[in-house]
């Protein structure tokens, strides 16, 4: 039996889209409403996960203000910045303090404001969490270090860029029917082979696009809302190194590898035993390399498994159900919080797609090129 | 931005990284501990100027800043020391800049705060074609 008692009992999330009318502060009480309205709970302590506030809307102090604005005063209430990974960062955090501490509840919320800043602006937002001296000084974007990263996986394996375009199209797929993310169409394999340039041979619709969102999760020991528990059988987090470029070996995403290897072993779960899964699927090489570092594909085999339909909606490992970073979007700090939230309503059985019989959900959700990663196990009680 | 780049100054005009005068591991950046031996015997390295592209992508996005650079080359190089070096690659063929081509590095202007402002200099790499084996 699981032991492990902490739970998600509430779960909320915006529409992700450029929201210029509404600010940082709409979006996240707007998110934390539903979470604390589904849970019946009024939370010991608010913890913010945000990256951007002060580049994207000249606030920091976003915790106080926004238990303010939610009446809850008289808790405790942070901010976790740990670049693309704050959400599942904060969510890590969160279950740390409850496993040790007499508090009862944590409401966690993650937001992104992406869309008010000018389009080079936001192309160093998405950069600020690399080096600053030696990548933002040079004016080298975080997309080129996807490119450079892509196009060493594609020389290593000998993969085209074309077939990699393959995880978009699985993505913008299972997000067609999906409310809540940023697209809501399919593409076929040309129309993205075919989209502009980002930073060769990195196309548009194989990047993950820039939204505002906000998504929310209320962590628990009693379940007290109308859905039945989901239990966080594991929450591990892991660092690696920065520059991705002065490793030893360039493809080893060593951060994901450790994180996932003591995620298994915390919450005895077996890979086989995964029906969910939700990786930081940023662009196709990165994802194709998580899925292969995690096992579930032999090392440079991931895009023929995608090909084969291995990880399709209806087969036993279903991959980023709601579209994942590409297709449901990717407001950073908000995207590990909107994995962990999508991943419980699936559980549930109240997701946009019919997903039947599925007990076991991973999210991993990782910041820049693997220097970070954290990995949340979620199950359904029997 | 000018006292960040006023203390960096010598790293970026001369490639200064680290070397451990235990192991003599070489890395750039510099580091404070030695991620082989541990240790925190370390002294600046001036790393070698000359390398090889083991990967290279052209950007059609840009900065704040970096307008003008569009499209813009760069690079993931391999020190002749076997250092790995990310940087902008200019005064280059587009057909040039592939894997295995040889580089070394140039003195450049990086960006300037404006048109009257402080201006920025650094390291970036050109392709050097016909090398004397």
């Amino acid at each position: 039996m699981i032991d492990l008692t902490i739970k998600i009992s509430g779960t909320g999330f915006t529409k992700i889209t450029d929201h210029w009318s509404k600010s940082l502060l709409d979006i996240s009480v707007e998110s934390a409403k539903q979470a604390i309205s589904e849970s019946n709970i009024s939370p010991d302590m608010l913890i913010f996960a945000n990256t951007l506030s002060s580049y994207s809307s000249s606030q920091e102090n976003m915790s106080t203000i926004i238990s303010e604005k939610l009446g809850l005063s008289n808790i405790d209430s942070f901010k976790i910045e740990s670049s693309s990974c704050s959400g599942a960062m904060a969510v890590n955090v969160a279950h740390k303090l409850l496993s040790s501490n007499d508090i009862e509840s944590v409401l966690v919320i993650g937001s992104e404001k992406m869309t008010d800043l000018s389009p080079s602006e936001t192309i160093k937002a998405t950069t600020l969490g690399e080096s600053y001296e030696y990548t933002q000084f040079f004016g080298i974007t975080m997309n080129s270090l996807y490119a450079l990263f892509t196009r060493l996986y594609m020389e290593n394996y000998n993969i085209s860029s074309d077939d990699l375009s393959n995880f978009s199209v699985l993505s913008h797929k299972n997000s067609s029917s999906c409310k809540h993310a940023q697209f809501n169409r399919e593409f076929s394999l040309d129309a993205i082979n075919k989209s502009s340039i980002i930073s060769s041979p990195l196309n548009m619709l194989n990047c993950s696009p820039i939204g505002d969102g906000s998504a929310s999760v209320m962590l628990s020991k009693t379940n007290k809302s109308n859905f039945h528990d989901v239990n966080i059988l594991s929450s591990i987090s892991s660092n690696s190194s920065i520059d991705f470029y002065s490793r030893d070996n360039l493809l080893e995403f060593n951060s994901t590898a450790n994180c996932l290897n003591k995620s298994l072993e915390k919450s005895k779960i077996n890979l086989n035993d995964i029906d969910l899964l939700e990786v930081h699927d940023v662009v196709p090489a990165i994802t194709a390399n998580i899925i292969e570092t995690m096992g579930f594909s032999d090392p440079g085999s991931a895009t023929s498994d995608i090909i084969s339909g291995k990880f399709d909606l209806n087969s036993k490992t279903s991959l980023s159900c709601s579209g994942g970073l590409k297709a449901r979007g990717n407001p950073l700090s908000a995207t590990g919080i909107y994995q962990i939230a999508e991943v419980t309503r699936q559980l549930q059985n109240r997701s946009h797609v019919d997903l039947q019989n599925k007990k076991i959900g991973l999210c991993h959700n990782m910041s820049g090129m693997d220097s970070n990663s954290v990995i949340h196990i979620l199950g359904v009680a029997n | 931005m000018s006292v960040s780049y006023w203390r960096n100054r010598d790293r970026y005009f001369r490639i200064i990284g680290s070397v451990c005068n235990s192991c003599n591991y070489e890395s750039f950046p510099n580091f404070y501990k030695c991620k082989k031996c541990n240790s925190e015997d370390i002294s600046d390295k001036q790393m070698p100027h000359k390398g090889k592209l083991i990967s290279y992508t052209l950007s059609s996005e840009s900065m704040p800043g970096f307008e003008k650079e569009l499209p813009m080359s760069i690079g993931l190089i391999r020190l002749d020391n076997n250092v790995n070096i990310v940087a902008q690659i200019v005064d280059s063929d587009i057909e040039d800049i592939k894997i295995n081509a040889n580089v070394k590095a140039v003195f450049r202007k990086i960006s300037s705060d404006g048109d009257s402002g402080q201006i920025y200099y650094g390291y970036k790499f050109k392709i050097i074609k016909n090398v004397k084996k």
